[in-house]
């Protein structure tokens, strides 16, 4: 364990650790929230507009006078809780089918990657409106959509690592020994492409933070009045001439999230799998 | 079939590998929108009629399905979608009662606009930037200033950049509008300055990725022998760079646009709500929330199909740049 960990730490710099402590900071603060304070992220008060500094209301208040900040932790909750399920959703799938199809190749290998390409010709954008159309709006439907979305990115990278891997003379090696194909699959094989797709893992959670919020944003993510830094941008647009504070705050935790998450998955890259050069996913 | 296209040479046979691939996955798109439509449970008739008002008689649901074609057995329904699709059919709107192909060509050409604007704008500047930033700095300080600077323009959704620029460019600073539409045959001049801020908030994402490509790749290049042997050879700066340098470091350029016009479509949709530009977002958005599918579909169908056009596209290019790739597929 300690191996593996120094393993994936080794190449960090400076600039890695505190996208890490920046992550790590904000999931404990969505997960204690109730713990420290009892402050009520939609309940509505008469301090409206606090500016930013105001006493406790670090962030200040928005136009139906609720906390900035605990909204914004509140909304990091649901915001992280659907972007690593989904991520973790098309992680397992798409794994799975890109191992599958990489081990057994032939007509079920092509069959699996073509299925992908399908998906993959659809715009991110249009198949998660599809979802949301087919099943309405919600944090179920977002993470099924959003798992659809990415699957297919982690297929192809353990499609493509598995068929370089299954040649290698230790899988060979298991063969002769006579091990069935889920013991190769689930002991050798995925050991061994494990490093890039768990780089990919935090670069799909950018991803999937950047689509979620942007659904968001256009009112078909997360219902109301549950708050999400998408739609917590688009209500502060009409306040935005006299109350700037209120955008702002949103919009730089969007981005300062989605940057450490690619931060951290550079740090990653440079420890796991340095050869590789640098990835960038968007949705 | 496959053999015979197989044997047609250059870049017709290349031409109609493409499409035959390219008609294969539009056709696979479409069935999976229509198994998707059918697993959600419950009538479309039924839902549409309980959302107009308080619920519907079984008779006014049985002529609804018959008027939208739901009676009929699902395979016929869907060859009957499939062969609408290879004539432009693509259904009526639950909402509308309108062809949705009308109602997306009404739409659809301001969204290309910004679209097409981006990508040209993008494509020149992220690989100007690129190649100045590999000629002036190679070393580790000036990567690191570039990589911050890009993965900044990276992470920042659309809509953020969208609302920042309003609220700086428009609001501030009163230089631009804020948003909204005149048409090109009205006033070519406010359709021009209403088109700015949206192409700049989605140009500057797209720049930031084709600059940090150009710039890895231009330094790549340009560690090879060949370019040591150009430069000794006294080529002039200018043809090293442009024509040795740049066109050898711009295959994966190209096939990143490729990748990522299914991304500009869908920055655009949510760039256009930013600035009430009447593109396809707010018909995707009233359909979504009216869920009416047929809309969706045929939003999914033809955007899918303009990515897949791209995509052939720029697989030309990739053969133009680069004469061995053509051969090899």
């Amino acid at each position: 364990m300690k191996r593996a960990l120094t393993h994936a730490f080794g190449g960090f710099r400076v600039i890695h650790w505190i996208a890490l402590a920046l992550i790590v900071t904000v999931v404990l603060a969505s997960l204690l929230i109730e713990q420290v304070s009892s402050a009520s992220p939609v309940a509505q008060t008469e301090a409206r507009f606090l500016p930013v500094g105001s006493e406790g209301h670090l962030l200040g208040t928005d136009q139906y006078g609720r906390d900035i900040l605990i909204r914004l932790i509140y909304g990091a909750r649901i915001e992280l809780f659907i972007a690593v399920s989904a991520t973790l959703g098309a992680l397992v799938l798409g794994t799975l089918l890109g191992v599958i199809g990489g081990y057994f190749g032939g007509f079920l290998g092509s069959l699996t990657m073509r299925a992908m390409d399908v998906l993959m010709t659809i715009p991110a954008l249009m198949l998660a409106l599809f979802v949301v159309t087919l099943y309405g709006p919600g944090s179920v439907t977002l993470t099924i959509g959003l798992t659809l979305i990415f699957m297919p990115s982690f297929a192809r990278i353990a499609y493509g690592q598995t068929l370089s891997v299954r040649e290698k003379e230790y899988v060979e090696a298991d063969v002769l020994y006579g091990a069935k194909p889920a013991r190769i699959i689930w002991r050798t094989i995925l050991p061994n492409i494990s490093a890039p797709i768990i780089v990919q893992f935090t670069l799909i959670i950018a991803a999937s933070i950047l689509l979620e919020s942007g659904l968001s944003y256009l009112g078909l993510g997360v219902v109301a009045p549950t708050p999400s830094w998408g739609s917590m941008v688009a209500e502060a647009t009409r306040f935005m001439a006299s109350n700037p504070s209120v955008l702002m705050a949103p919009a730089l935790a969007v981005v300062i999230m989605i940057l450490a998450f690619s931060v951290l998955g550079d740090g990653l890259q440079r420890s796991l799998d340095p050869r590789s050069g640098v990835r960038n996913v968007r949705a | 079939m496959r053999t015979m296209l197989d044997r047609l040479p250059g870049p017709i046979g290349f031409f109609f590998r493409r499409l035959l691939i390219g008609v294969g996955l539009l056709v696979a798109v479409a069935v999976l929108t229509f198994v998707m439509i059918q697993s959600v449970p419950g009538d479309p008739a039924r839902l549409l009629l309980s959302g107009d008002s308080g619920g519907g008689s079984e008779e006014a649901v049985e002529a609804l399905r018959a008027e939208l074609g739901l009676d009929r057995p699902l395979a016929v329904q869907f060859l009957a979608f499939l062969g609408g699709m290879f004539t432009g059919d693509l259904g009526t709107s639950f909402v509308h009662r309108q062809p949705v192909m009308d109602l997306i060509a009404s739409r659809l050409p301001n969204t290309l606009e910004i679209v097409g604007a981006a990508a040209v704008l993008s494509a020149l500047a992220g690989v100007a930037i690129g190649l100045l930033s590999a000629i002036v700095s190679r070393d580790r300080r000036g990567g690191t200033v570039f990589s911050t600077f890009t993965s900044l323009g990276l992470s920042a959704p659309v809509y953020v950049t969208g609302t920042l620029l309003v609220y700086f460019v428009s609001v501030k600073l009163h230089l631009l509008p804020a948003g909204g539409f005149a048409s090109w045959s009205q006033d070519p001049g406010r359709h021009v300055q209403l088109l700015v801020l949206p192409v700049l908030t989605i140009a500057i994402g797209l720049i930031c990725i084709l600059a940090r490509a150009t710039r890895s790749s231009v330094l790549e290049t340009r560690g090879q022998d060949w370019v040591r042997t150009a430069k000794a050879l006294g080529h002039s700066p200018v043809r090293l760079w442009l024509q040795a340098v740049l066109r050898n470091s711009l295959t994966p350029v190209v096939t990143l646009i490729g990748l990522e016009i299914g991304v500009l479509v869908g920055s655009t949709v949510l760039v256009e709500q930013v600035f009430n530009w009447p593109g396809l977002s707010s018909l995707l958005i009233e359909s979504v929330a009216h869920r009416d599918y047929p809309v969706i579909q045929g939003v999914i169908l033809v955007t899918s199909a303009i990515f897949i056009v791209i995509n052939i596209i720029v697989d030309y290019l990739y053969g133009v740049l680069d004469p061995r790739a053509r051969s090899g597929s």
